[in-house]
């Protein structure tokens, strides 16, 4: 107890704050992702599988051509790419949505293995920069949060509110909303279901992949085997948690991620905690928001069921 | 089954074992893609999980495949009972943990019996485990409508944090690393055969199962329920049948198999529980379930192939030099062309393959 409180006094909360808004940054590009595919009406468990094989492609690109940006355009293009299989494989073949999900999963973590064992190099891939403006990042509060962090987290940010405007305030976002709440009346509106939905699908490859490069080009320079390590499904848990809404996504993230850097800096004063219940906190609170014990949360009506005009 | 013909069985293996094929032949060309010679890995895989005699220090190649094809069996069974039912419990992984910690916690923890009541107890914990952590998502489907997906996923999450936490804490051994304490020997689920055979008798209690599942699914009432709100929940409701508590009850057998499926594991190979026991059977399950098609006969044949890819793909890494990370290649393929078969039509457009009614639920989704 004395440790709790000592630990307490003298843990730095910004330096916390700044720890888990990046630690955050990977499970929020995910849930941005399934909220796009979900809001359209394809389940897209494969996030997970994106990251990864975009962490692959990040990694393997940017050390061949010695540019992070080349790495990260050709990551986010595999991420597009396997997203639209996905798309492919449930939406035109009506394959059920979860299986598609769950084979890309097992393809992307045997792929990207397979590939890694195949080519194996040391090198380290180039980073991409961080975003560290002098005067901004001195400032108390808010300098070690936002201007002093990795260039993602900005990129993270800046599609969060994008997602919001997108979704809610455009036509795009209407329509997207439409055929995966009603694609019948949809389609009847003149709105081509299917297209709306592979285009969906496909930004939300665009998150993932942007998620996978964080991985591989802003927090460690290389690729190890299933490095992504469920951040995807912690993503998926933080879009139902946030109600398949953006910036409730995204303070869900924070929701999951503070707790753990807090579980961090524990650690470092000894203060005795069970740490591995704590990381159960995000599926914990996933299960109860589903089970309607807190609020009922609402997925789109039509979602994984795939239209048949 | 009943007109049991090996035309019938044909007709419906059909599409699983072209699905088989052909994805050898796509991930064989992703090996001649990547500069890998697939002739040489394929046939030092098939060495390696078939024909390889024992020797004095190693155990024959065909009965290790047996060892290995035990927990996707079990497991497969468990998935493709929910599937049977229209549900979809990605959560063997995690009932697979749970039911193997209960097992060996029976196994260390209670002394003094006699090993005629001590293994069968320590299973039989393992299977209670398993029920109770599925029936989780089996209650909140059925008394609160949460999808079992997502609930089962996030329960895989939750069940290697406590295991992690259970084997680092309360249950850790006075060891260095981090596991607990071995199983009394008179929980040890034996081997069949003398050293260095590994098979032991948890593949009887698989085939066992298979058994039971063809009772339990084809010739009994409570099969029936679950196959009725499988095809057709809204027609089961109207025939009276309670919806909600047949997707209780399959989530509670679905569990219990997959918990078993852990017991048998741990008290035959490990015999105490590791810290890390990252087996990836209950996701590869899904694919041998699917591959079954809801066939107890089937679901056997395909835990034998998956055994024979997990047993063979060390020594075909060895011998041939070509990676084993090829098998999970390899499956995606495999569930990709049986899940989807209008793509192997689309791509061949000249192979007619007539979809047998597989045990797919009929509409997923995280709804």
């Amino acid at each position: 107890m004395e440790q709790l409180l000592d630990a307490l006094r003298q843990i730095d909360y910004i330096f916390l704050i700044a720890v888990a808004l990046r630690a955050a940054t990977p499970i929020v590009f995910a849930a941005l992702g399934g909220i796009y595919s979900e809001r359209s009406g394809v389940v897209n468990i494969a996030l997970e599988g994106i990251m990864l094989t975009s962490a692959y492609v990040c990694y393997k690109f940017a050390v061949i051509t010695d540019s992070p940006w080349l790495g990260m355009l050709a990551g986010v293009l595999s991420a597009v790419a396997i997203a639209l299989l996905h798309g492919l494989i449930s939406i035109r073949y009506r394959t059920d949505q979860v299986i598609s999900g769950t084979v890309i999963n097992i393809f992307a973590a045997g792929i990207t293995g397979y590939l890694y064992r195949a080519f194996q190099s040391q090198a380290s891939a180039p980073y991409l920069p961080n975003i560290s403006i002098e005067g901004l990042k001195d400032l108390p509060v808010i300098g070690p949060i936002f201007f002093d962090q990795p260039m993602l987290v900005w990129v993270m940010l800046i599609a969060v509110f994008a997602t919001n405007v997108i979704i809610f305030k455009t036509k795009w976002g209407l329509r997207t909303r439409a055929v995966g709440e009603l694609p019948r009346a949809a389609d009847t509106a003149g709105i081509n279901v299917n297209r709306m939905r592979y285009a969906n699908v496909a930004i939300s490859g665009l998150m993932a992949g942007l998620g996978g490069a964080f991985f591989t080009l802003q927090t460690v320079s290389y690729f190890t085997p299933n490095m992504t390590s469920g951040q995807g499904f912690i993503g998926l848990a933080a879009m139902i948690f946030g109600n398949w809404n953006p910036i409730n996504a995204f303070l869900a993230s924070m929701l999951f991620t503070i707790p753990q850097a807090l579980a961090g800096q524990f650690q470092l004063f000894n203060v005795p905690l069970p740490y591995q219940l704590l990381s159960t906190l995000p599926y914990l609170l996933t299960i109860i928001t589903l089970a309607g014990f807190m609020r009922r949360s609402t997925p789109p009506s039509a979602l994984g069921t795939p239209y048949v005009k | 089954m009943r007109n049991f013909s090996f035309a019938k069985l044909w007709s419906g293996a059909w599409p699983a074992v072209a699905s088989v094929f052909l994805a050898l032949v796509v991930a064989g060309l992703v090996m001649v893609v990547t500069g890998s010679d697939p002739i040489k890995a394929y046939t030092s895989l098939i060495e390696g999980a078939f024909l390889r005699p024992g020797t004095d220090t190693r155990p024959t190649a065909f009965l290790d495949t047996l060892v290995s094809a035990t927990p996707y069996l079990i497991l497969a069974l468990g998935i493709s009972l929910a599937f049977t039912a229209g549900l979809f419990n990605i959560g063997a992984e995690g009932q697979l943990y749970m039911g193997a910690l209960a097992s060996v916690m029976v196994g260390f923890l209670v002394k003094g019996l006699p090993p005629i009541i001590h293994l069968p107890l320590s299973l039989l914990a393992g299977a209670v485990m398993g029920a109770l952590w599925a029936g989780i998502a089996g209650w909140l489907k059925a008394t609160r409508g949460a999808p079992e997906v997502v609930t089962t996923i996030m329960l895989n999450y939750i069940s290697y944090s406590v295991v992690n936490f259970m084997v680092n804490g309360p249950l850790r051994h006075t060891g260095t690393a981090p596991r607990t304490p071995d199983i009394e020997p008179s929980a040890v689920l034996p081997n069949m055969l003398p050293s260095p055979e590994r098979l032991h008798w948890g593949f009887v209690i698989a085939l066992l199962c298979a058994v039971a599942y063809y009772f339990l699914v084809y010739r009994s009432p409570l099969g029936l329920r679950i196959r009725l709100v499988g095809a057709n929940k809204e027609a089961a409701r109207y025939a009276g049948i309670q919806v909600n508590r047949t997707y209780l009850i399959t989530m509670l057998i679905s569990g219990g198999l997959c918990g078993l499926a852990g017991g048998v594991e741990i008290l035959s190979l490990y015999r105490f529980m590791p810290s890390e026991f990252t087996t990836g059977y209950g996701f590869d399950s899904i694919a041998v379930a699917l591959l079954g098609q809801g066939n107890p006969i089937g679901i056997l044949l395909a835990a034998i192939l998956f055994g024979a890819l997990a047993n063979g793909a060390g020594y075909m890494q060895f011998s041939s030099g070509v990676s084993n990370y090829i098998i999970s290649v390899l499956q995606a393929f495999i569930i990709v062309f049986v899940a989807a078969p209008g793509i192997v039509r689309d791509l061949f457009g000249w192979i007619r393959i007539k979809r047998a009614a597989p045990a797919l639920p009929a509409k997923g989704g995280t709804k």
